[in-house]
């Protein structure tokens, strides 16, 4: 609209106005903006470092909570049930943590197996058949299993329950242990103790095994009371069961000072021992750990270890950057050696030493030890960054016309330029976080460091003793390196939602 | 400025200097073990008598200073390559672990720069938050983890490749034949994936911070099309922090990684020098340690000059 | 740079790139193909071997090399015929006994009617070096020579001049005109040159009456104190207990090398030391124990040693001690040859030592067995190819054995990397961890190694030196104690709280309960008896019953010895709950414990890496312990730390740490000298050795010694007791019961004594692929499967890549 076209503009839409009272500047209706104000609202507009922020917070609380809700103690470790899969009852109704996987067998296999199930059937000794086996509750088989050869060998893939698998063990008990155990067997109806076989038998393949409870060769394949091999395919199992003085089932060995030593299904001396039904959500580790507490208390120490380590590094790289950057000359020349000499201090070398010559001697527990390794040589890369940093901003022009006006050194360090350099330092403070965690599980994959005890671990520990099972247990280093790449990512992308938020170029531009 | 340098380079040798002493007087503290049967205790102490290990450290330190500046004898090993000139333990064990990472920079470097470079222009669209995501996991998934899954699944599943890497005999007696190379392609591979996605988050970082600056607006407003000033003027300034990165990367190429080289079976030095530690094979644990630590030295005045010469206004010590 | 940044850049390395790629494809040398119808062993090694000089060779890794390309006189082989183990002559033709006959005795101090001191050993002619040049005696006697050379101080020369085939006059050999500090204390109350001797030289240093000048040796490992020295001693006590002022006034004179000269100054300085209550308040007379002296050996030349060349293939073996023919033939299935020419070539000077890097590569290495060294590459592959030259393949003795044309070992530490590489049919053979056993439980490619390794926890039970760790470890807030490991009951109430079926089946990889120092391994005169298993003998079982006093006979609860023996489970709760209150009792009115003490142990069980097994070793420990206090004193109060350290066995023999687990093992055929590892300090360093002192304690036992039918009990030092079931030892050639009896009452008083608990002994799992397949699969310990010698092929190189191809590239053993 070209300013000539005014023409009539009706008389009444003027009116007069005083001098004085026409003010450029109307005074703002938006609340006052601080500095944080703005930084969380640029902040949010970033989606993906928000969703970063409140994963962090998720993962934080679920390694707070969970011991609160879970059903296992930090400390709660089986031995037997170690290295065994997800499971939950509600779950696996809809298919996931069901606990089961396939594999394939061959005969013999199959017949230790399926034996299993015949024997958890045959509660007294008399001897069940095949099929009541397989129909049998505590049968390890879930499905599948038909026979078939490949390269003239007999082979059977079947679905495999991981915690029936486990069968029978044998165990020793007092004389009060075992009337404990056989009262809870009339008052709970699961039978706990089995027939106890004949250990000193020529049929018997192992002294250890408790599912080896049929006639067996030398090689533990399945043999009548003559001898010849049987096929499972066609034949029944032939059981090598201890008999008393008068031929009965016994149900016990005698040992010395009146000790029993039983045979008993694991699955019900768990619920015997435990209460309820084994269930590990996040599976077992190898110790026998259940992973899901683990992994809380892990994740609880390694964040502790994390957030103090990256707090120190942040104070004194921010404070030495700083003087080094700002000062330059001379000064710089010096911190720079001095920085150079502790960065040539060789890392794997000092942690060693420190665990060498504190923990060992048990003057220092292992968690104060790393911290002290870590911010040894951890601070450097602050330092350099801020270093850097100051270098960028040191000849900007505002800076400058800051100390004409007579700025003090300090005031123009922390006030001027230091925010400028917030942004990376922020995120270079928040990705040693999980770096941290990361050097921390090569400390103790390369055995230098242990945080693992009954009562405590960490996410680097954890790591590391699942690396050994990777290609026959993934589940174990599965769950502890999902948490610990949620963890990076999400700090990571936290990070930079934090550097361009604090990013004072960037206050009240748009994107 | 060639004053500047020349001061450096002084200081560079003091450094590496009373690094070295520190570093001898840590390992000395770490005693080896005694055999336990009585007549080889005694032979042992006799031999470890005869090289002269019960001598105060400080004495031990300045034979050890006089072996180097009279005769450049670094030392024989006595563990792990049995009287071996210390020189000749690592040497062997260098061209196994430079190819393997020279490898895996000629492929890494090129696309990292290029990945980070496409997220940054895309910032903030779909493609941008699938990238760093992507780079989120391979910065945080631990190196024997997906070293793990690339063997398994490249290799022991489908056979495409072999799963170690060959040996020099079966390779046809030469480190560059097809078959040494195929070898090599897992470990190569596994050794990339952390490189390219931090390189390109790298990119991706300075270039972002460096197109939202004020120059690139004048630059716009100056009538160039948008390509042209990505091109001429915001990649050049990205460039400041990226360049001494990958230069430090081609120095790092030498350290080899220690769990690649374990799952691999790569013969490299990235193993030696923990092993020296373990076994405490001093002479070459010394060796080792000066060979990393002058080399990254060196590498801090040579990145350092870069500033200076990419970046004009950036003069290294004036105040 | 002037073109802008990034295509520049880009340009550079895809040139580089490209440059790369030309040079590997243009020189594809010849592929290493293994021969298809050949047959060659994929094996692998988790470390690279570092030498394999017969002479110098320490860990059991560096013998891989020459277990393919050396061979003994002799070698254990599986018998076909018999089924049994048989001697198979190799490098030489026979080795006989000639003691009897042999010409001038009294040169080499052999007694009338003495046997087993001579062998005459009958080379093989037909032995040659892989490079063609015969083995004749002269090889063995330049070996031998070399082997002894005063100036190598080889590692292994101890197996020549101080073990059981010791030769005459070797040790004399080795150190021959060297001159180092000899202890002056002899053994006990013995010494060479007694105080009241002494001679007061003048200039003011003591001498002995033959004018050797006397020194204190402040860093020598003094026998009198149990292989510690002055410094160790005074490093581990504190400041006023050793009166360590007097230790620094003598360090002030000592020399660089810690010798203080003895004069009527140093000497009231060390008296002051040594008398000081804390130190046991020493007599001036027992100052000769901690004195050495010069002693130079004569010049010894070789021909004072007893190995003679008779002729060109005939040498004779001179021990200088009795030895039966089943040891010395055990010991020489391993012989020290070296080529002479690329020995000398090897040689250097390093300090005042002499050493060779004989034995280190292919190019200074001469094999002379079975297989040749081909090519070896550090960390990654060696290659073992059939030796031509070897007289076994020409001389129709070795029919049917030696099939293996070629082995190929690679180089790989990755349990991982090794399990995919043997399933998909790149490695014949692998060793299982226990996880792995729940998947591979049931193949039939399994075998089973049992090993003669015996774990055990081991303590010091020296009082005061308790209380000085349990004041290092107490701080003002808590008070902590370890006296209480002194007391025999707390450490046999530890013992009895373990249930050890459970220990192994939930904490280890297939380790057996042990209840015995030695278990089934130990043959007590396999010479004789194949079926003579010391852990199945009588004596043997009776030792158990009567430490777990389980009787048996009429009115018992088990009728016969075997029945009693079976169900003993050294485990046994309330007993042990009535040791531990007995313990407390004792210890508190004794004021060795108050209420407020905590009772914290710290036990290194590993040099370096703390696995997860070993934590929930410890845990499963802990578990027991805190079961067995339930109801005592001690409830809730004791924990066992497992740590790491580097040297845990002297740590605890010098009284640094309270407590450790180790194990002792080997020497399957030899349960007599196995047993110096618990009584013979000078034989090996003692672990219990701070507060038990073998030579000092002293045990009964009950048997007919006199041979005139009655049982009479003689009582001595255990020390004396291990001597004498050993070579010189006075029983050591008695009748195998009386021997059987010394040897089963040794072990039930040391089990007895509680200074170690024993838990269990270990065994390995091994599984082989389909290629290949062992003679037998029943395990005897002297040939394990057969071993290599009778290893046959199911399938040649070729059929088996196609074997593996048919399977989709990847084998089924579980």
């Amino acid at each position: 609209m070209k300013p000539t076209d005014l023409g009539n503009i009706p008389a009444e839409k003027l009116e007069f106005a005083h001098q004085s009272d026409i003010r450029h500047d109307v005074k703002f209706e938006t609340k006052p903006l601080n500095y944080f104000q703005d930084a969380w609202l640029r902040f949010r507009k970033n989606k993906s470092s928000v969703i970063a922020f409140i994963i962090i917070i998720a993962i934080v609380l679920f390694a707070f909570l969970t011991p609160l809700f879970s059903r296992y103690p930090v400390s709660f470790s089986d031995g037997i049930y170690s290295k065994k899969l997800p499971k939950s009852f509600v779950l696996s109704k809809i298919g996931i943590a069901t606990g089961t996987r396939e594999r394939t067998l061959s005969d013999k296999g199959y017949a230790y197996t399926l034996g299993i199930g015949i024997a958890a059937a045959d509660t007294d000794g008399q001897g069940a058949t095949k099929q009541e086996g397989l129909a049998c509750e505590f049968s390890p088989i879930v499905s599948g299993g038909e026979l078939y050869t490949s390269h003239n060998k007999n082979y059977h893939d079947c679905v495999i329950d991981d915690y029936l698998e486990t069968g029978f063990t044998y165990m020793q008990v007092t004389e009060s242990q075992y009337e404990d155990m056989l009262a809870w067997q009339e008052e709970s109806g699961r039978q706990l103790i089995y027939p106890m076989v004949d250990i000193s038998s020529d049929f018997n393949f192992s002294r250890t095994d408790a599912n080896y409870w049929y006639k067996t060769d030398d090689s533990g394949n399945p043999v009548n009371s003559l001898g010849e091999r049987l096929d499972i395919n066609k034949d029944e199992l032939e059981e090598n069961y201890l008999r008393n003085t008068d031929g009965s089932i016994a149900f016990y060995q005698g040992k010395a000072s009146n000790m029993k030593y039983v045979r008993v299904l694991y699955y019900n001396y768990f619920i015997y021992k435990n209460g309820h039904e084994p269930a590990f959500l996040l599976g077992t580790d190898g110790a026998g750990y259940d992973i899901l507490v683990r992994l809380a208390s892990g994740t609880r120490l390694s964040l502790l270890l994390a957030i103090c380590v990256s707090a120190i590094n942040l104070t004194i790289g921010a404070v030495y950057g700083a003087v080094e950057g700002y000062y330059g000359g001379l000064v710089d020349l010096i911190l720079e050696r001095v920085s150079d000499i502790i960065s040539g201090v060789p890392f794997i070398i000092v942690a060693t030493l420190f665990q060498l010559h504190l923990v060992a001697t048990g003057k220092v527990s292992t968690f104060t030890a790393l911290l002290f390794a870590f911010v040894l040589t951890g601070w450097l890369s602050t330092a350099y960054n801020v270093r850097t940093q100051f270098y960028r901003f040191k000849n900007q022009e505002y800076v400058l016309a800051a100390r004409t006006l007579g700025a003090k050194d300090l005031r123009v360090m922390f006030k001027h330029i230091f925010p400028n350099a917030l942004g990376t330092i922020i995120t270079s403070s928040v990705l040693v976080i999980p770096s941290v965690i990361f050097s921390e599980s090569m400390l103790s994959y390369l055995g230098i460091a242990n945080m693992n005890s009954s009562t405590q671990t960490s996410l680097g520990t954890m790591l590391a003793n699942g690396q050994q099972y990777l290609s026959t247990f993934p589940h174990i280093i599965f769950f502890p390196a999902v948490i610990i790449s949620l963890l990076m990512i999400s700090f990571n992308l936290f990070g930079n939602g934090l550097r361009d938020a604090f990013n004072p170029t960037l206050r009240g531009s748009e994107d | 400025m060639f004053k500047y340098v020349l001061k450096r380079i002084a200081l560079v040798f003091v450094t590496f200097f009373i690094i070295m002493t520190m570093c001898f007087i840590l390992i000395k503290l770490l005693q080896p073990e005694k055999p336990m049967l009585g007549a080889q205790a005694a032979m042992e102490l006799a031999r470890r008598e005869a090289l002269g290990y019960n001598k105060p450290i400080l004495v031990q330190y300045a034979i050890y200073l006089r072996n180097i500046l009279t005769k450049w004898d670094w030392g024989t090993s006595w563990e792990i390559d049995y009287m071996a000139p210390v020189n000749e333990v690592i040497f062997d064990r260098l061209l196994p672990t430079v190819l393997i990472n020279l490898y895996s920079m000629v492929f890494s470097v090129p696309f990292g720069i290029i990945i980070g470079i496409y997220a940054a222009l895309k910032k903030n669209r779909w493609q941008d938050h699938l990238i760093s995501t992507w780079i989120m996991i391979f910065v945080s998934v631990p190196s024997y983890v997906y070293a793990f899954i690339v063997q398994y699944f490249l290799s022991y599943k489908t056979g495409w490749f072999p799963l170690i890497m060959s040996s020099y005999a079966d390779a046809g007696g030469t480190f560059f034949s097809w078959t040494m190379f195929r070898s090599m392609v897992l470990p190569v591979l596994a050794l990339s994936f952390s490189t390219i996605a931090s390189l390109a988050r790298y990119t991706r970082a300075e270039l972002t911070e460096v197109l939202t600056s004020d120059f690139m607006l004048l630059a716009r407003t100056k009538g160039l099309t948008s390509r042209q000033a990505t091109t001429r003027h915001a990649l050049r300034n990205a460039m400041v922090p990226i360049l001494p990165m990958i230069i430090s990367m081609f120095i790092g190429v030498l350290d080899g990684s220690l769990i690649i080289e374990k799952i691999f079976a790569v013969p490299g030095v990235g193993g030696l020098y923990l092993n020296s530690i373990n076994l405490l094979d001093y002479d070459v644990f010394m060796a080792v340690g000066m060979f990393y630590t002058f080399i990254n030295l060196s590498s801090m005045i040579v990145i350092d000059l870069s500033y200076g010469f990419i970046d004009p206004r950036v003069r290294m010590g004036e105040r | 740079m002037k073109k802008n940044g990034k295509t520049g850049v880009l340009r550079l390395f895809s040139l580089i790139f490209a440059v790369m790629m030309l040079i590997s494809f243009a020189s594809c040398g010849k592929k290493d193909k293994d021969d298809p119808s050949g047959y060659t062993f994929n094996d692998y090694i988790e470390a690279t071997p570092d030498k394999w000089n017969a002479h110098t060779w320490e860990t059991s890794g560096d013998r891989y090399v020459s277990g393919f390309t050396e061979i003994g006189f002799v070698d254990i082989a599986y018998d076909p015929e018999t089924g049994g183990w048989k001697w198979a002559y190799e490098m030489a033709d026979a080795m006989e006994d000639v003691t009897a006959d042999f010409a001038d005795k009294e040169k080499w101090g052999i007694e009338e009617g003495q046997t087993g001191r001579v062998w005459k050993i009958s080379l093989n002619q037909a032995a040659k070096w892989a490079d063609g040049t015969p083995i004749n005696a002269d090889t063995y006697i330049y070996s031998m020579q070399q082997l002894l050379n005063p100036e190598m101080k080889n590692y292994r020369a101890n197996a020549h001049y101080s073990d059981d085939i010791a030769i005459v006059g070797a040790y004399d050999y080795f150190y021959s005109g060297s001159t180092s500090k000899v202890q002056n204390f002899k053994g006990p109350d013995t010494y060479v040159y007694p105080y009241e001797t002494w001679v007061l030289g003048d200039d003011g240093v003591y001498t002995g009456e033959d004018g050797t000048k006397l020194y204190f040796g402040l860093n020598d490992v003094l026998n009198y104190l149990d292989g510690a020295s002055l410094t160790e001693y005074k490093d581990y006590m504190t400041e006023e207990q050793c009166g360590s002022a007097a230790y620094d006034l003598l360090a002030a004179k000592a020399d660089d090398k810690g010798y203080v000269p003895v004069t009527d100054e140093t000497k009231d300085i060390l008296f002051g030391f040594t008398s000081a209550d804390v130190w046991g308040n020493e007599t001036e007379d027992l100052l000769a124990a901690y004195v050495l002296y010069d002693y130079t050996f004569p010049v010894f030349d070789w021909e004072g040693v007893g190995l003679l060349k008779v002729d060109d293939y005939t040498l004779y073996y001179i021990c200088a001690e009795p030895i039966s023919e089943f040891n010395f033939y055990v010991n020489m299935t391993s012989i020290w040859l070296v080529y002479e020419k690329l020995y000398e070539e090897g040689k250097t000077k390093v300090g005042d030592l002499v050493a060779t890097n004989y034995g280190t590569a292919v190019n200074n290495y001469m094999s002379y067995g079975p297989y040749k060294l081909v090519s070896f590459e550090k960390d990654k592959q060696i290659i073992f190819e059939k030796n031509e030259n070897w007289y076994g393949y020409t001389d129709g003795k070795h029919e049917g054995q030696y099939q293996t044309d070629k082995i190929r070992c690679t180089i790989v530490s990755d349990h991982n990397t090794q399990l995919e590489l043997f399933e998909t049919g790149k490695l014949d053979i692998v060793s299982l961890t226990s996880d792995d056993m729940n998947e591979y439980r049931h193949s039939d490619n399994l075998q089973k190694l049992p090993q003669t390794y015996t774990f055990r926890f081991f303590f010091v039970t020296d009082k005061d030196v308790l209380r000085t760790l349990s004041e290092n470890a107490s701080s003002d807030s808590k008070k902590v104690n370890k006296v209480i490991l002194a007391y025999d009951d707390f450490r046999h109430a530890m013992s009895l709280a373990i249930d050890r079926a459970d220990y192994v089946l939930k904490g280890t990889a297939g380790h057996d309960a042990a209840f015995g120092l030695m278990n089934s391994l130990y043959y007590y005169d396999i010479e004789n008896d194949p079926d003579s298993i010391y852990r199945k003998s009588d004596e043997a079982k009776q030792v158990i019953c009567d430490i777990y006093d389980v009787k048996y006979g009429e009115g018992e609860k088990y009728a016969t010895l075997d029945e009693a023996y079976e169900s003993v489970t050294g485990y046994d709760v309330d007993k042990a709950k009535e040791l531990f209150q007995k313990a407390w009792d004792e210890a508190y009115a004794a004021g060795d414990v108050n209420d407020g003490d905590v009772f914290e142990f710290t036990c290194p069980v590993v040099k370096k890496e703390l696995t997860a097994e070993d934590m929930t070793q410890q845990n499963l420990i802990q578990g027991y312990i805190d079961e067995a206090i339930k109801g005592t004193p001690f409830e809730g109060k004791v924990t066992i730390t497992y740590t790491t350290n580097e040297d845990r066995y002297a740590a605890v023999g010098e009284g640094r740490v309270e407590m450790a687990r180790g194990a002792w093992g080997g020497g399957a055929f030899y349960p007599y000298s196995m047993i110096r590892c618990y009584v013979d300090p000078t034989y090996v360093e003692i672990h219990e050795r701070c507060g038990f002192d073998p030579t000092q304690e002293t045990m009964s036992v009950t048997a007919d010694f006199d041979g005139n039918g009655t049982e009479e009990t003689l009582k001595d030092s255990y020390y004396n007791w291990g001597a004498s079931i050993n070579p010189g030892g006075k029983y050591n050639l008695a009748d195998g019961k009386l021997k059987l009896k010394i040897l089963a009452a040794i072990e039930k008083n040391l089990i007895e004594q509680y200074h170690f608990i024993i838990l269990s002994s270990e065994n390995l799992v091994n599984i082989t692929s389909d290629k290949v397949k062992y003679v037998t699969d029943k395990y005897d310990v002297m040939y394990e499967f057969g071993g290599f010698r009778w290893l046959t092929y199911n399938y040649n190189n070729g059929e088996w890549e196609q074997y593996v191809k048919d399977n989709g590239g990847s084998l089924n053993y579980k």
